[in-house]
């Protein structure tokens, strides 16, 4: 008996620690009443974020009860008709707006828009879509304190500020946020603390563009991923205005002006779509997918090379500058997420316009 | 609202709204298709307790995609009745295909002729000439646009129509209002802003002295899936850009009558931006926030503020946020291209002074 309370006694304090410990403790269940999806990532205990600008709020679900999917040879060759087969749909009535992976079973999720407002989110399965009830769910929230003015509203009564979320990602303790609004052309970057409290930290930031430091600059993030640079915590963050820019996660603090430094310039018809890191053999690489590009391949030590003399204008030649970056053959590559230590997935729009899910492997690295 | 109609199977062959084919050879059974509507079908519970399949377009043979072609959705049985809501809603206007019992059923819900089509209502700034810098445009929909891939349907055209490559921030999440029917479209920034790299090479979007078009595509949908039908333009000229901050101190600010609710109108000496200037200005009196309208006329550059409650005699503050932009981006506190190194006025709050007195 003795040994029963024991045994009990130690479940119920390791129950206790576990609990305290868990950064699902304060999770609800019910609708969190998202909105929109527009960018996707993923967490600690397989926790999905969920940007939601039309709520201007983030959203962390609790994915952890998933089954792992079955994704041996994931391929969908035609990921829009497949959804406009199953919604029902045209093809121009669906967006397919991010892809995100479980890092602890490599569950493949995909947020995708409709055209009647309704967000929906996809765990890939055996390669069929299968929908994820996001009304149903586990979650915490917060709410992205002045992305919408209360009383910014016209002689219609409709609120004209818009705050729309451009990307999303977690890392040491904090959901990170760019996002550009219709008001002014800034680079508001919102780093929350995770579990969600009050602290909601705001930055602004400013970078300097190739070979013309006269004018400031401050372009709005439209990708982003933090990353270990020279052994300290920063954000590598690409500007709709394309160039690669590094910024000190120590920096990010409310309120604060944080300045970037350019280490390349990516060629001016190009727009960054996403970025992740990969490696191979004891080597780092930056991989960035861009809207007219191929998919890049950066050493991180090329980066890390750049040391203290990042923070001058670099010189430009033949429309790129910076970091050497290779183009692997992978053409507009719009959304790009790691599977696993060997593999990464991504969705292509081939030459045919095709939007196809697939994956590659590091070979290319 | 026409998408809500929902019409008994008996009601069906008088009405235009909804049409319901059966395939030659198969045995007619109207009874399988109760009610119908952009949001739910119900079927009788004949159809329904067999695995009853809903597909898209007018399908009439298995194939080997058939089993996981169905469209997604929620299935509710009770004694009577079952009945399917999709997770998006039907579309009105595309065939759809009823597979039960071994039977294909082609349903289709058909526009209502009342079906009021999206319109654009404004485009912002409404003016026939703005700065070649421009940076910001916003059109006014009639009805909840489309948000999916909205921008491949909004072009500018040079003056001989041609349209302008990479002249519009192609954003992922688009900067829609609330009641989404206000679109904002940012001119690419990177050609707008000078010496940028896409500036630095391709110039800015916009040449002064010249005459664009704003081009809106007419198979620009709604959220129902409704397209626009043609097309809608918008011809402007530009003049050389503009480089200078908004300056307040030539605001003219016509005489308020006491115990009135007249408008206050301001008189600009420049376009501002549309989208900046709603929760730009606010007025207090008594260090209270003074309640009211907000209308802004792009073309007269007047902006008027009607009060609910009549003005009193005494100081009344006019708050201006200092982000309150002009058509290029610059702001009450900073230009949009601002040197590097030039001092930037301190954030604050511009304001002034309006004495209403009782005559």
């Amino acid at each position: 008996m003795k040994q029963f309370i024991l045994l009990l006694l130690t479940t119920l304090l390791s129950t206790s620690i576990f609990a305290s410990d868990s950064f699902t403790e304060d999770f609800v269940f019910g609708d969190p009443e998202i909105k929109s999806v527009h960018a996707l990532a993923f967490g600690p205990e397989s926790i999905l974020f969920v940007g939601d600008s039309d709520a201007a709020q983030v959203v962390a679900i609790d994915l952890s009860s998933q089954q792992k999917a079955q994704n041996e040879k994931m391929a969908i060759a035609d990921l829009e008709e497949e959804l406009g087969r199953i919604l029902g749909s045209e093809i121009d009535q669906i967006q397919v707006v991010d892809l995100a992976v479980d890092p602890s079973n490599e569950n493949v999720y995909i947020a995708v828009n409709h055209s009647s407002g309704k967000s929906l989110l996809f765990l890939v399965n055996n390669n069929t879509l299968e929908p994820i009830d996001i009304n149903q769910v586990s979650y915490s929230k917060t709410v992205l304190d002045n992305a919408i003015a209360a009383d910014a509203k016209d002689r219609r009564g409709r609120d004209l500020r818009k705050w729309a979320i451009s990307d999303l990602r977690y890392a040491e303790g904090k959901v990170m946020v760019s996002g550009l609004s219709n008001a002014e052309f800034a680079s508001t970057f919102r780093a929350i603390s995770f579990p969600f409290d009050e602290d909601n930290m705001q930055s602004s930031l400013e970078i300097y563009h190739a070979a013309h430091g006269k004018y400031e600059t401050h372009s709005p993030i439209k990708t982003f991923m933090p990353i270990t640079i020279n052994g300290k915590a920063q954000i590598l963050a690409s500007y709709t205005c394309t160039p690669l820019v590094v910024f000190p996660m120590s920096e990010l603090k409310n309120g604060a002006h944080a300045k970037g430094k350019t280490v390349a310039e990516l060629g001016n018809w190009n727009t960054p779509l996403d970025i992740i890191e990969m490696e191979k053999e004891g080597e780092r690489y930056v991989l960035m997918a861009n809207s007219n590009r191929a998919l890049m391949k950066i050493k991180v030590s090329n980066i890390e090379g750049f040391g203290d003399s990042l923070s001058d204008p670099v010189v430009e030649r033949a429309g790129t500058a910076g970091v050497d970056f290779i183009n692997l053959p992978f053409v507009n590559v719009q959304q790009l997420d790691k599977l696993n230590e060997s593999t990464f997935v991504m969705i292509q729009r081939d030459a045919n316009g095709v939007l196809g899910l697939k994956t590659s492997n590091n070979r290319w690295l | 609202m026409a998408i809500g109609i929902l019409l008994s199977w008996r009601a069906l062959w008088c009405s235009a709204l909804l049409t319901i084919f059966i395939l030659e050879g198969q045995a007619q059974r109207p009874q399988e298709i109760l009610e119908l509507g952009v949001s739910h079908i119900t079927l009788s519970t004949e159809c329904g307790s067999s695995d009853f399949k809903i597909l898209k377009g007018q399908i009439t043979s298995y194939d080997e995609d058939f089993d996981g072609s169905a469209i997604i959705g929620i299935k509710h049985r009770d004694a009577n009745l079952v009945t399917f809501k999709p997770l998006v809603p039907f579309n009105q206007g595309t065939p759809y295909t009823l597979f039960c019992d071994g039977q294909f059923l082609h349903f289709e819900i058909e526009k209502a002729t009342s079906y009021e089509t999206i319109e654009v209502l404004d485009i912002y700034p409404s003016s026939s000439e703005v700065p070649n810098n421009i940076l910001k445009w916003y059109v006014h929909f009639s009805r909840p646009v489309n948000p999916v891939k909205i921008y491949d349907h909004i072009h500018f055209l040079d003056q001989d129509g041609q349209e302008i490559d990479r002249s519009i921030l192609d954003l992922r999440a688009p900067l829609l209002s609330q009641d989404g029917t206000l679109l904002t479209i940012w001119v690419e920034p990177g050609r707008q802003k000078q010496l940028l790299g896409p500036n630095h090479h391709l110039g800015s979007v916009f040449q002064a002295d010249h005459l664009y078009t704003l081009r809106i595509d007419g198979a620009l949908k709604d959220v129902e899936g409704v397209a626009m039908g043609s097309d809608i333009t918008h011809t402007f000229r530009t003049t050389v850009a503009d480089r200078v901050k908004p300056s307040i101190e030539d605001w003219k600010i016509a005489d308020l009558k006491a115990h009135t609710i007249e408008p206050l109108e301001i008189a600009l000496s420049e376009q501002l931006d549309y989208g900046s200037l709603t929760d730009a200005i606010s007025i207090s009196f008594k260090g209270s926030r003074v309640v009211g309208t907000l209308q802004y006329d792009s073309v007269d550059k007047m902006i008027s503020f009607i009060p609910e409650e009549n003005w009193e005699v005494g100081s009344y503050t006019i708050y201006l946020a200092p982000l309150l932009e002009d058509l290029a981006g610059n702001n009450l506190l900073r230009l949009f291209d601002q040197p590097i190194g030039e001092p930037v006025e301190t954030d604050h709050t511009k304001q002034f002074t309006l004495v209403v007195s009782s005559h």
